[in-house]
């Protein structure tokens, strides 16, 4: 082999890359050949240089970028990969705060529009027959809205396949959700606001 | 390579789909497949587009990932190979004489390992911007090759596995990109002897 077709080997010689044989084949040339020392110098200065190569320096900021751009894809891997176990449960959790939430602020608001329009609560019976109207009142609603429901029934199913396909199911706090708490807040104003009509006008409030 | 750790339990954790596991690989390998796409495309712009890009793809082809496999080389290849794919699409020039590189817009540079004293210092870090220019002016699959050996320290099996060649075809490119780099040496006035410790 000539010097020439030596270079290779040099090069996995000096990266520490050679078999046991070739290594002590380079050795025992590179004691005899000073030509074949030089070339070895010269890769091994050059190969330090290249390792202290100038780097550009990665801006902090980045890493938050490139995770925002990942974060649509990591929330539907959360939703997809999640067991069966855990879907049951955080829907079960999100009802139940759905629910709780919308029964306490309603409630709340009943009563505040009620002080306000000078008709302060007498008793706690009078109270309780409030909120049984306004349960009355709400159980309308769900059954209306059940019936729509029902004559809708095909065309959501197919809206929700495909929302579901295009987002994944909705989280608590997404656009869905926040959707859907607007509206049974609307629902709970409203309900507030037909209650304090009816009072005004000798219902149930004068009545008790 | 200098990045650490072991990363098939952060694989598998991302699997089962916890986030924070894959934000964590997104972490250890940022900067080295950063340093990987500039080196590669010498544009800033570009390289975080690619990092992007790559960590995307890894995501979606994170299921069919070989787990036998180094996840280290596997997501440095699906880099080196967007990076190849972006040459193509601006028809990067390959190397020639009157080629002075596509220089380049180049973030904040710093020079890997420079502890000597300030005179020293200012003489290494200009002949390191002198090779990095050089280095800048071969074509982009030599850089890649240089950045995989020399920065990330890959051995050359690593490298072969990386760019999905034989380990032939790695010594010889490497072989091929030293003999550039020395007559770019040679043709700017700077012999090997000037890079000398």
């Amino acid at each position: 082999m000539s010097c020439r077709d030596r270079q290779v080997a040099l090069q996995e010689y000096l990266a520490g890359e050679s078999a046991p044989g070739a290594r002590r084949e380079i050795e025992t040339h590179l004691a005899a050949c000073a030509a074949c020392r030089r070339d070895l110098a010269a890769y091994r200065q050059l190969t330090r240089a290249l390792e202290r190569l100038p780097e550009p320096v990665l801006p902090p900021a980045l890493h938050d970028q490139w995770m925002a751009a990942l974060e649509p894809q990591l929330r539907r891997w959360r939703v997809e990969r999640e067991s069966p176990l855990h879907r049951r449960l955080r829907r079960a959790l999100t009802a139940a705060l759905v629910s709780a939430f919308v029964v306490s602020f309603s409630v709340a608001l009943w009563q505040w529009v009620d002080r306000l329009a000078g008709f302060a609560t007498r008793s706690l019976t009078h109270d309780l027959a409030l909120f049984w109207r306004y349960l009355q009142d709400l159980w309308q609603v769900v059954t209306l809205l059940e019936d729509v429901a029902r004559t809708l029934q095909p065309t959501f199913v197919r809206l929700w396949e495909l929302w579901q396909r295009r987002t994944g199911p909705p989280e608590i706090w997404g656009p869905l959700g926040a959707s859907i708490y607007a509206l049974l807040l609307a629902l709970g104003a409203w309900l507030c606001w037909r209650a304090l009509h009816e009072r005004k006008q000798g219902g149930i409030g004068h009545a008790a | 390579m200098r990045v650490a750790g072991d990363d098939l339990p952060l694989v598998k954790r991302s699997l089962e789909g916890d986030a924070r596991a894959f934000a964590e690989l997104v972490r250890r390998y940022e900067g080295a497949l950063y340093r990987l796409a500039w080196r590669m495309l010498r544009n800033d712009e570009e390289a975080r587009d690619v990092v992007q890009e790559t960590f995307l793809r890894v995501f979606r082809a994170l299921a069919t990932f070989d787990q036998e496999r180094r996840f280290s080389t596997w997501i440095l290849r699906i880099a080196t190979n967007l990076c190849i794919d972006h040459c193509r699409r601006r028809r990067v020039k390959w190397v020639s004489i009157d080629d002075h590189g596509e220089d380049d817009d180049r973030p904040p540079l710093v020079l890997a390992g420079s502890e000597a004293p300030p005179d020293r210092l200012h003489r290494d870090a200009a002949l390191a911007r002198r090779l990095d220019e050089l280095v800048a002016r071969l074509p982009p699959i030599y850089r890649a090759i240089l950045e995989l050996r020399y920065k990330q320290q890959l051995a050359y099996e690593e490298v072969a596995e990386v760019l999905g060649v034989p380990l032939g075809t790695v010594k010889a490119r490497l072989h091929r990109a030293h003999r550039h780099l020395k007559e770019l040496l040679a043709q700017s006035g700077l012999g090997p002897e000037s890079l000398q410790d």
